[in-house]
Protein backbone atom coordinates (compact mmCIF):
# COMPACT_ATOMS: atom_id res chain seq x y z
CA UNK A 1 0.00 0.00 0.00
CA UNK A 2 1.44 3.21 -0.83
CA UNK A 3 1.50 5.72 2.07
CA UNK A 4 1.60 9.39 2.26
CA UNK A 5 4.46 11.73 3.94
CA UNK A 6 3.62 14.79 4.73
CA UNK A 7 6.92 17.37 5.58
CA UNK A 8 5.75 20.43 7.52
CA UNK A 9 7.99 23.62 8.58
CA UNK A 10 6.72 27.02 9.46
CA UNK A 11 7.11 28.83 5.70
CA UNK A 12 8.36 26.18 3.34
CA UNK A 13 11.31 28.54 2.69
CA UNK A 14 14.24 26.59 4.52
CA UNK A 15 13.97 24.03 6.57
CA UNK A 16 10.97 21.92 4.47
CA UNK A 17 13.32 20.70 1.76
CA UNK A 18 16.27 19.86 3.19
CA UNK A 19 14.16 17.72 5.65
CA UNK A 20 12.84 15.98 3.15
CA UNK A 21 15.35 15.29 0.94
CA UNK A 22 17.35 13.63 3.88
CA UNK A 23 13.98 11.35 4.90
CA UNK A 24 13.87 10.27 0.79
CA UNK A 25 16.96 9.35 0.50
CA UNK A 26 17.12 7.61 3.73
CA UNK A 27 13.61 5.75 2.88
CA UNK A 28 14.94 4.77 -0.88
CA UNK A 29 18.42 3.32 0.66
CA UNK A 30 16.35 1.19 2.87
CA UNK A 31 13.94 0.02 -0.23
CA UNK A 32 11.19 1.57 0.87
CA UNK A 33 9.88 2.66 -2.56
CA UNK A 34 6.15 3.03 -1.54
CA UNK A 35 5.97 6.35 -0.15
CA UNK A 36 4.34 9.56 -1.87
CA UNK A 37 5.35 12.79 -0.49
CA UNK A 38 4.38 16.53 -0.22
CA UNK A 39 5.24 19.55 1.97
CA UNK A 40 3.59 22.74 2.97
CA UNK A 41 3.82 25.21 6.06
CA UNK A 42 2.52 24.70 8.92
CA UNK A 43 -0.85 27.26 8.55
CA UNK A 44 -1.96 24.73 5.69
CA UNK A 45 -1.36 21.22 7.39
CA UNK A 46 -5.32 21.06 7.94
CA UNK A 47 -6.26 21.37 5.06
CA UNK A 48 -3.76 19.28 3.23
CA UNK A 49 -3.18 16.77 5.43
CA UNK A 50 -6.32 14.63 4.34
CA UNK A 51 -4.26 11.78 2.89
CA UNK A 52 -1.47 12.01 4.93
CA UNK A 53 -0.68 8.97 6.95
CA UNK A 54 2.47 10.41 8.81
CA UNK A 55 3.80 13.87 9.20
CA UNK A 56 7.27 14.90 9.58
CA UNK A 57 7.26 18.69 11.31
CA UNK A 58 10.35 20.76 12.17
CA UNK A 59 7.52 23.75 13.78
CA UNK A 60 5.28 23.10 16.65
CA UNK A 61 1.17 22.53 14.78
CA UNK A 62 -0.80 24.34 17.00
CA UNK A 63 -3.75 21.83 16.96
CA UNK A 64 -4.29 18.28 17.40
CA UNK A 65 -4.23 15.66 14.63
CA UNK A 66 -5.45 12.23 13.89
CA UNK A 67 -2.38 11.47 12.25
CA UNK A 68 1.54 10.99 14.00
CA UNK A 69 3.83 13.92 13.89
CA UNK A 70 7.42 13.09 14.52
CA UNK A 71 9.61 15.81 15.49
CA UNK A 72 12.19 16.76 12.41
CA UNK A 73 14.67 18.49 14.60
CA UNK A 74 17.07 15.94 14.49
CA UNK A 75 17.30 16.13 10.83
CA UNK A 76 18.66 19.58 10.95
CA UNK A 77 21.00 19.07 13.78
CA UNK A 78 22.15 15.98 13.12
CA UNK A 79 22.78 14.74 16.68
CA UNK A 80 20.15 11.92 17.20
CA UNK A 81 19.35 11.88 13.37
CA UNK A 82 19.58 7.71 13.13
CA UNK A 83 16.59 7.41 15.51
CA UNK A 84 13.93 9.15 14.27
CA UNK A 85 15.18 8.15 10.46
CA UNK A 86 14.59 4.53 11.79
CA UNK A 87 10.76 5.90 13.99
CA UNK A 88 10.20 7.14 10.33
CA UNK A 89 10.69 4.45 8.83
CA UNK A 90 9.01 2.02 11.47
CA UNK A 91 5.83 4.23 11.06
CA UNK A 92 5.70 4.00 7.59
CA UNK A 93 6.09 -0.19 7.08
CA UNK A 94 3.94 -0.26 10.16
CA UNK A 95 1.97 -3.36 9.78
CA UNK A 96 2.88 -4.68 6.70
CA UNK B 1 32.85 37.24 -7.69
CA UNK B 2 29.54 38.53 -7.52
CA UNK B 3 27.80 35.15 -5.74
CA UNK B 4 29.77 35.03 -2.38
CA UNK B 5 27.07 34.09 -0.17
CA UNK B 6 29.03 35.35 2.36
CA UNK B 7 31.81 38.16 2.38
CA UNK B 8 33.73 39.13 5.12
CA UNK B 9 31.29 42.24 6.40
CA UNK B 10 28.93 39.43 6.87
CA UNK B 11 30.97 38.09 9.18
CA UNK B 12 30.51 39.32 12.64
CA UNK B 13 33.35 37.80 15.57
CA UNK B 14 32.39 37.90 19.19
CA UNK B 15 29.67 40.55 19.49
CA UNK B 16 28.42 42.09 22.86
CA UNK B 17 24.47 41.56 22.53
CA UNK B 18 21.94 41.36 25.49
CA UNK B 19 18.98 39.59 22.98
CA UNK B 20 17.99 38.58 20.03
CA UNK B 21 16.16 41.95 18.82
CA UNK B 22 19.57 43.27 19.68
CA UNK B 23 21.50 41.02 17.67
CA UNK B 24 19.65 40.79 14.47
CA UNK B 25 19.61 44.90 14.21
CA UNK B 26 23.26 44.82 14.11
CA UNK B 27 23.88 41.94 12.28
CA UNK B 28 21.87 43.13 8.91
CA UNK B 29 23.24 46.49 8.48
CA UNK B 30 25.27 45.15 5.81
CA UNK B 31 22.71 43.36 4.01
CA UNK B 32 20.52 46.61 4.06
CA UNK B 33 23.49 48.93 3.12
CA UNK B 34 24.45 45.77 0.61
CA UNK B 35 21.20 46.33 -1.13
CA UNK B 36 20.53 42.06 -0.46
CA UNK B 37 17.39 42.96 1.80
CA UNK B 38 14.68 45.25 1.80
CA UNK B 39 14.86 47.38 5.10
CA UNK B 40 12.01 45.56 7.36
CA UNK B 41 14.27 42.47 6.87
CA UNK B 42 15.37 42.70 10.48
CA UNK B 43 11.84 43.22 12.00
CA UNK B 44 10.64 40.58 9.97
CA UNK B 45 13.18 38.42 11.18
CA UNK B 46 12.75 38.76 14.85
CA UNK B 47 8.80 38.56 14.44
CA UNK B 48 8.96 35.17 12.86
CA UNK B 49 11.38 34.14 15.64
CA UNK B 50 8.79 34.82 17.70
CA UNK B 51 6.41 32.11 16.17
CA UNK B 52 8.55 29.78 14.56
CA UNK B 53 11.94 29.66 16.76
CA UNK B 54 15.53 28.87 15.47
CA UNK B 55 17.33 27.48 17.87
CA UNK B 56 19.24 24.35 17.42
CA UNK B 57 20.74 21.92 20.41
CA UNK B 58 23.92 21.01 18.52
CA UNK B 59 27.26 20.64 20.63
CA UNK B 60 29.36 21.96 22.43
CA UNK B 61 27.59 25.33 21.26
CA UNK B 62 24.06 26.27 20.58
CA UNK B 63 23.16 27.06 17.43
CA UNK B 64 20.74 29.77 16.01
CA UNK B 65 19.05 29.68 12.15
CA UNK B 66 16.98 32.86 11.93
CA UNK B 67 15.00 33.79 8.47
CA UNK B 68 12.07 34.76 7.14
CA UNK B 69 10.61 34.77 4.12
CA UNK B 70 11.86 35.02 0.64
CA UNK B 71 10.09 38.12 -0.47
CA UNK B 72 11.67 40.60 1.88
CA UNK B 73 15.03 38.93 0.35
CA UNK B 74 16.81 40.77 -3.12
CA UNK B 75 20.01 38.48 -3.09
CA UNK B 76 20.92 35.15 -0.88
CA UNK B 77 23.01 35.43 1.91
CA UNK B 78 24.45 34.41 5.15
CA UNK B 79 25.53 36.31 7.67
CA UNK B 80 28.09 34.77 10.68
CA UNK B 81 27.90 35.84 14.40
CA UNK B 82 29.73 34.60 16.95
CA UNK B 83 28.20 35.91 20.41
CA UNK B 84 30.61 36.75 23.52
CA UNK B 85 27.97 36.11 25.99
CA UNK B 86 25.87 33.33 24.48
CA UNK B 87 21.80 34.74 24.55
CA UNK B 88 19.23 32.61 25.56
CA UNK B 89 16.73 30.97 22.54
CA UNK B 90 13.83 28.81 21.93
CA UNK B 91 14.58 25.74 20.53
CA UNK B 92 13.04 25.01 16.63
CA UNK B 93 9.86 23.07 16.84
CA UNK B 94 8.15 24.66 19.60
CA UNK B 95 8.45 22.42 22.48
CA UNK B 96 8.95 25.82 24.41
CA UNK B 97 12.88 24.34 25.27
CA UNK B 98 15.27 27.38 25.85
CA UNK B 99 19.18 27.05 24.86
CA UNK B 100 22.10 29.27 25.04
CA UNK B 101 23.37 30.11 21.38
CA UNK B 102 26.83 31.30 20.81
CA UNK B 103 26.90 30.93 17.00
CA UNK B 104 24.21 32.41 14.50
CA UNK B 105 23.86 31.91 10.90
CA UNK B 106 21.28 34.45 9.50
CA UNK B 107 19.98 32.82 6.38
CA UNK B 108 19.01 35.76 3.30
CA UNK B 109 17.57 33.64 1.51
CA UNK B 110 14.80 34.32 -2.02
CA UNK B 111 12.89 31.72 -3.69
CA UNK B 112 16.32 30.96 -5.94
CA UNK B 113 18.30 29.12 -2.82
CA UNK B 114 16.36 26.16 -3.24
CA UNK B 115 19.17 24.74 -6.24
CA UNK B 116 22.10 25.76 -4.09
CA UNK B 117 20.47 24.63 -1.47
CA UNK B 118 22.45 26.22 1.61
CA UNK B 119 20.42 25.01 4.45
CA UNK B 120 21.53 21.39 3.58
CA UNK B 121 25.32 22.82 3.10
CA UNK B 122 24.92 24.36 6.66
CA UNK B 123 23.54 21.35 8.20
CA UNK B 124 26.71 19.63 6.76
CA UNK B 125 28.37 20.81 10.13
CA UNK B 126 25.81 20.90 12.81
CA UNK B 127 27.00 17.95 14.11
CA UNK B 128 30.25 18.46 13.71
CA UNK B 129 32.10 19.79 17.07
CA UNK B 130 35.02 20.61 15.73
CA UNK B 131 33.77 22.72 13.07
CA UNK B 132 31.56 24.66 15.27
CA UNK B 133 34.69 25.04 17.60
CA UNK B 134 36.76 26.52 15.29
CA UNK B 135 33.60 28.84 14.14
CA UNK B 136 33.33 29.72 17.80
CA UNK B 137 36.98 30.52 18.48
CA UNK B 138 38.20 31.94 15.07
CA UNK B 139 38.72 34.94 13.34
CA UNK B 140 36.63 36.63 10.91
CA UNK B 141 39.13 35.32 8.51
CA UNK B 142 39.26 31.98 9.42
CA UNK B 143 35.45 32.08 9.68
CA UNK B 144 35.43 33.28 6.34
CA UNK B 145 38.35 29.86 5.17
CA UNK B 146 35.96 28.02 7.19
CA UNK B 147 32.94 28.75 5.32
CA UNK B 148 34.41 28.67 1.49
CA UNK B 149 36.46 25.74 2.40
CA UNK B 150 33.84 23.32 4.64
CA UNK B 151 31.05 24.77 4.10
CA UNK B 152 31.10 25.31 0.35
CA UNK B 153 29.03 28.70 0.61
Amino acid sequence: MVKNLLFVCATGIATSTAVTEKVMEFLKEKGVTNVNYSQTNVASVRSNSDDADLIVSTTKIPYELDIPVINGLALITGVGEEKVLNSIYDKLTEGE
Amino acid sequence: MNDLLTELNNIFVDIEVSNFEELILLITKPLVADGDVVEEFAEQVIKREENFPTGLPTEPYGVAIPHTDSKFVRKNKVTIATLKQPIEMEVMGGTDEKIDVSIVFLLALGQSNKQLNILQKLMGILNKEDVLTRIKEGSKEKIYEITKNEIQL
